[in-house]
């Protein structure tokens, strides 16, 4: 509470530089930010463009484009697979959200508090977001293998929770792979939240320390609010990477079974790659855009409202 | 925050933190084992310790997957993709978090709806502007794309450290008589660093596992990167896992080296007083 | 401004690079392949005796990470190979509608191209009267089966439906499983077993007609072939163990279950050669195959379904169209030096269609694999041959019938249902053009 009013006020006094109402400071400001903006308008922007306005098309890929108007997006609205899918976007983006940030700032605040074995533990985490996710889905399909794997070994001692085919289960083959793409996601929030804890004032903490604070108010109220803007920031891009979901369904399931596990990633490259039909694929592409637009829309509203993100 | 936590008992910390570690290294540890198995037994044993250990797949991956070529071409675009981005995006962030702009939640909205688009989507226009200006087949211009993909990304990130830098700093270097470039050079660098640290890794990974635009925009085999050797243990319906997990290990181990560095550094810096100092 | 100019720099250095690259008297022709292949192999078994024997041209086979991303994009924007090598006949029908292959039909007959391929090999390059492509590789679906637990237990290779039953309750009995197979990691898979299903127990004919139009696939008989799949998959389990398996069970999986015993049979393509070499030669079992045999009584005769692993086209935008026949006309005359570049692969990959002799393959070939081939020219040179999914369907219709089988498999939609919306696809491709070639039977 205490950090977070002491942000609050430090940012008012931002607008105390002297000379920002000048024609050539303001270009001066801008300056600073011109080199990304024009480099993301041609890298990104224009062809994003292009490849969104296809979806007003029947383009195949290959060879002419007709425009037809919005009738993808008819089409897509009647689709119950896509439907499907954005419902397990959803669900992706709410586990995304809670568990691997609830184990991510466990495992960074933890590693705060330590000093040996600070680089064993930051490596250990960090092993399993460095290595490709074809090999990641193969560990993972090999441990919880219905035949070869931990499932049959622990049903053996009684355990038998794990004894079942987890990708092939259509209740069970989402969870299962966020659950892979999770255990090899939470170690790169850990290193995120640590170098934002780093930055908290010291004595912040003597002081919750002095009013006998708790471990855990000491976390709840010293370094949740100090790390609070590196915090939102994971909390935005895991919503927006939630829409692009895509390498590690594709590879461990492919959407299946029976579609169970499709996402709008792995939907829009089957209507792109395998039925030829880019348009569709590009008319789903926009309504991935279009949830990000309302993710990011809903973060401006809540800075508007003051909120120090 | 070291010295006042070290009043308090340790050992909960260690015991989390090593239940953490199993949970992240166990794999790990499955998948190393792998590598030294014929792909005939992984099927047969996938999870156990293999009957004979073959240390020659990481010779065979090596050659087979053309590290000697691929790594050096990965470390080439890397560097210059961290160093080109994260200056882009260090100015960039400073604007956004310091400097009041006129429409910054609007440039905000900007980029990161433009993170959003598939990249399948946005690739073939790209390759035909490439094309134009003749940057296939070169690194050069799979690097400005890279900075170009990966810069809003260092720039949010960037700009949530600077936007909790403390007040003061700025404000005396002001009254010395600094302007924005100066501050950025003698205020924010120096106070920000963890992140740009950070930044660089994310940036630096993402370079060295990307394959989707390295495929495609860049043809000729003596330029690929690194992460296109893992394509060369895979037939058509039919993988050489044994290959496959020690190129992997092969892979992973430069950016190992790369976090070592950055995270000694970064760990060095706290005891000295990091921020604070 | 001192980095905008080193990227100037550096731009107009790249520039100068490309110019001076492309100064050359010789025609250079281009090929992409699939980088599994053994480039230093294929480029002594190929590329070295073509450029020996045409001094004037260069040949340069170039292996991409992802052949078709980086064939379509190069499509768009002009820089395609000169030599087109697409993963599948499907992808004929886009590139052909688009306008960017070469008709080789003259080419082809100045070259007598008819003669040296397998005739439905050659017609099924043909769409709207002009031949667009020639299969690279060729391939069947056979059933393989571990000959040595078949030795132990007393069962014979079944040649009839009752048999295949009868061995596959023994199987159950001893618990082992009559098949191995799954789609994990390659979810197209499933249309493996759905062809089969509709060759093998609809029959060829049935098919044929469809196929060519004259028979809806709403068609009882078709029904009757799903339903049969329907009730092994997910009734009596002959696959894996359970309907559940099928989806994590992937190549090293099936090929596993069927060399240590825990699956007695395998449907799977030619390409399966491969992993049986594999797999079994870390056990002391054998591996053999034996047709797939009729899954009903009024189909008298086994046949052998027609597939094309990848085509061969020349790019239509290509300046170097001669010297990329010359190249195809070099691999389609000599018979022995495709076996010789296709055993590399255990006769998995780069098997093109044409009229071999046991004299053609290297020395010291598996029998077993002499003996497929030998059989083969001589079922399908009387007519006996059947249809794969993934050769003669539209690209559309492909898909629905390999994704939501997955949903007629756990009873989520009615095998009516399925068969009406594979229609339905079929009447879209037909109405544009998309149906690829079906050679006359």
């Amino acid at each position: 509470m205490l950090s977070s009013r002491s942000t609050a006020t430090a940012q008012k006094n931002t607008s105390t530089a002297f000379g920002q109402y000048s024609f050539w400071a303001t270009l001066g400001r801008w300056s600073f930010i011109l080199p990304l903006l024009i480099l993301n308008l041609i890298i990104v922007i224009i062809p994003s463009v292009f490849g969104l306005l296809l979806a007003f098309t029947d383009w195949s890929g290959y060879g002419p484009i007709n425009i037809i108007g919005f009738e993808n997006f008819n089409e897509l609205f009647q689709d119950g697979v896509f439907f499907k899918s954005l419902t397990n976007n959803l669900i992706w983006t709410a586990l995304f959200l809670t568990i691997p940030i609830a184990v991510g700032l466990l495992g960074a605040y933890m590693l705060s508090g330590i000093k040996r074995g600070q680089i064993f533990f930051r490596v250990a985490y960090f092993l399993p977001y460095v290595f490709a996710s074809v090999v990641n889905t193969q560990i993972w399909r090999q441990i919880l293998h219905p035949r070869v794997g931990i499932g049959p070994i622990l049903a053996d001692y009684g355990i038998t929770f794990l004894d079942f085919p987890i990708f092939g289960t259509r209740e069970t083959a989402l969870f299962g792979v966020a659950f892979v793409d999770g255990w090899h996601f939470w170690g790169f929030l850990v290193i995120l939240y640590l170098s934002a804890m780093t930055a908290v004032d010291v004595e912040l903490y003597e002081v919750a320390r002095l009013d006998g604070a708790s471990r855990f108010q000491q976390f709840r109220f010293v370094t949740l609010p100090s790390i609070r803007p590196t915090l939102v920031f994971t909390i935005l891009m895991i919503t927006i990477w939630s829409s692009l979901v895509f390498d590690y369904v594709f590879i461990m399931t492919g959407g299946g079974p029976a579609n169970s596990s499709e996402v709008m990633g792995t939907y829009l490259y089957q209507n792109a790659f395998q039925r030829f039909d880019v348009g569709y694929a590009a008319s789903i592409g926009v309504m991935m855009s279009i949830w990000v637009m309302l993710a990011v829309a809903g973060f401006i509203y809540l800075r508007r409202r003051g909120w120090e993100i | 925050m070291f010295k006042n936590q070290r009043a308090q008992s340790n050992i909960p910390n260690y015991i989390i933190l090593s239940l953490l570690a199993l949970f992240a290294l166990v794999p790990i540890a499955i998948l190393f084992l792998n590598s030294l198995k014929t792909t005939v037994e992984i099927g047969r044993n996938p999870i156990g310790l293999p009957e004979e250990i073959r240390w020659e797949n990481y010779s065979e991956a090596w050659k087979e997957g053309g590290y000697a070529i691929t790594i050096r071409n990965s470390v080439l675009m890397m560097s210059l993709t961290i160093v080109g981005s994260l200056t882009i995006a260090g100015f960039a962030a400073y604007a956004l978090a310091r400097l009041k702009l006129r429409g910054a939640s609007l440039i905000a909205f900007y980029f990161l709806v433009g993170t959003s688009v598939p990249p399948q989507l946005f690739m073939v226009p790209l390759f035909v502007m490439w094309r134009q200006i003749g940057l296939i087949n070169t690194h050069l211009g799979l690097i400005i794309i890279y900075c170009g993909l990966y810069s809003p990304f260092a720039t949010y990130l960037l700009r949530s450290y600077m936007v909790s830098l403390p007040e003061e700093f700025i404000e005396a270097a002001r009254i010395d008589g600094a302007n924005n470039l100066q501050v950025f050079r003698r205020i924010i660098l120096p106070l920000s660093w963890p992140g740009f640290l950070t930044a660089g890794l994310v940036i630096g990974l993402n370079v060295w596992n990307e394959f989707l635009f390295a495929v495609t925009f860049l043809p000729d085999p003596s330029l690929k990167p690194v992460a296109t050797s893992l394509f060369e243990f895979q037939g058509r319906f039919s993988r050489d896992w044994g290959l496959t997990s020690a190129g992997s290990v092969i892979m992973v181990i430069p950016i190992i080296v790369l976090f070592l560095l950055l995270q000694r550094r970064f760990i060095e810096g706290l005891t000295q007083g990091g921020l604070k100092g | 401004m001192n980095r905008k100019s080193v990227f100037v720099i550096l731009a107009v250095l790249m520039l100068l690079s490309v110019g001076a690259a492309s100064a050359q008297d010789v025609t250079t022709v281009t090929w992409w392949t699939e980088d599994y292949v053994d480039i230093e192999a294929l480029n002594a078994q190929l590329v070295e005796p073509f450029n020996a024997a045409h001094p004037g041209i260069r040949l340069e086979i170039t292996p991409q990470s992802a052949l078709d991303d980086a064939m379509r994009t190069a499509f768009t924007a002009g820089s395609a190979p000169d030599i087109l090598q697409t993963p599948g006949a499907s992808f004929i029908g886009e590139y052909v509608n688009a306008g960017l292959i070469l008709p080789l039909t003259q080419s082809a007959a100045d070259l007598g191209w008819q003669e040296k391929l397998l005739p439905w090999a050659y017609e099924s390059g043909i769409l709207n009267g002009e031949l667009y492509s020639i299969p690279l590789t060729f391939e069947s679906m056979i059933l393989m089966y571990n000959k040595t637990l078949f030795e132990e237990k007393g069962w014979t290779p079944p040649t009839t439906y009752a048999e295949l039953e009868a061995v596959a309750a023994a199987a159950q009995a001893e618990g082992i499983n009559p098949f191995g197979y799954g789609n994990s990691g390659f979810q197209p898979a499933n249309e493996h077993v759905v062809g089969v299903y509709l060759n093998n127990y609809a029959g060829a004919d049935n098919v044929y007609a469809a196929l060519t139009g004259e028979k809806s696939w709403t068609d009882p008989v078709f029904a009757e072939a799903i339903e049969l799949l329907r009730s092994h998959m997910a009734d009596v389990n002959w696959f894996n163990d359970s309907l559940e398996t099928w989806f994590t069970y992937g190549w090293n999986e099936q090929w596993t279950a069927l060399s240590t015993r825990e699956s007695a049979m395998m449907i799977i393509g030619t390409w399966g050669f491969r992993g049986a070499d594999e797999f079994f030669g870390e056990t002391t079992d054998e591996w053999d195959w034996t047709p797939i045999p009729p899954f009903s009584e009024n189909l008298p005769e086994y046949n052998y379904m027609l597939a094309t692993g990848s085509t061969l086209s020349v790019n239509g935008q290509s300046a170097n169209t001669d010297a990329a026949i010359a190249v195809l006309d070099f691999l389609f005359s000599d018979p022995a030096r495709v076996l010789e570049i296709a055993s590399g692969y255990n006769y998995g990959e780069f098997v093109v269609p044409l009229k071999f002799t046991a004299d053609d393959f290297p020395e010291g070939t598996d029998e077993r694999i002499v003996r497929f081939y030998a059989d083969f020219g001589a079922v399908t040179d009387q007519g006996r041959v059947g249809y794969t999914t993934w050769t003669f369907w539209p690209a559309d219709s492909d898909v629905q019938l390999w994704q939501e089988i997955e949903n007629v498999w756990y009873g989520e939609m009615t095998v009516d249902t399925y068969l009406a919306n594979h229609q339905a696809t079929w009447d879209e491709a037909r109405a544009d053009g998309a149906v690829p070639p079906i050679p006359a039977r």
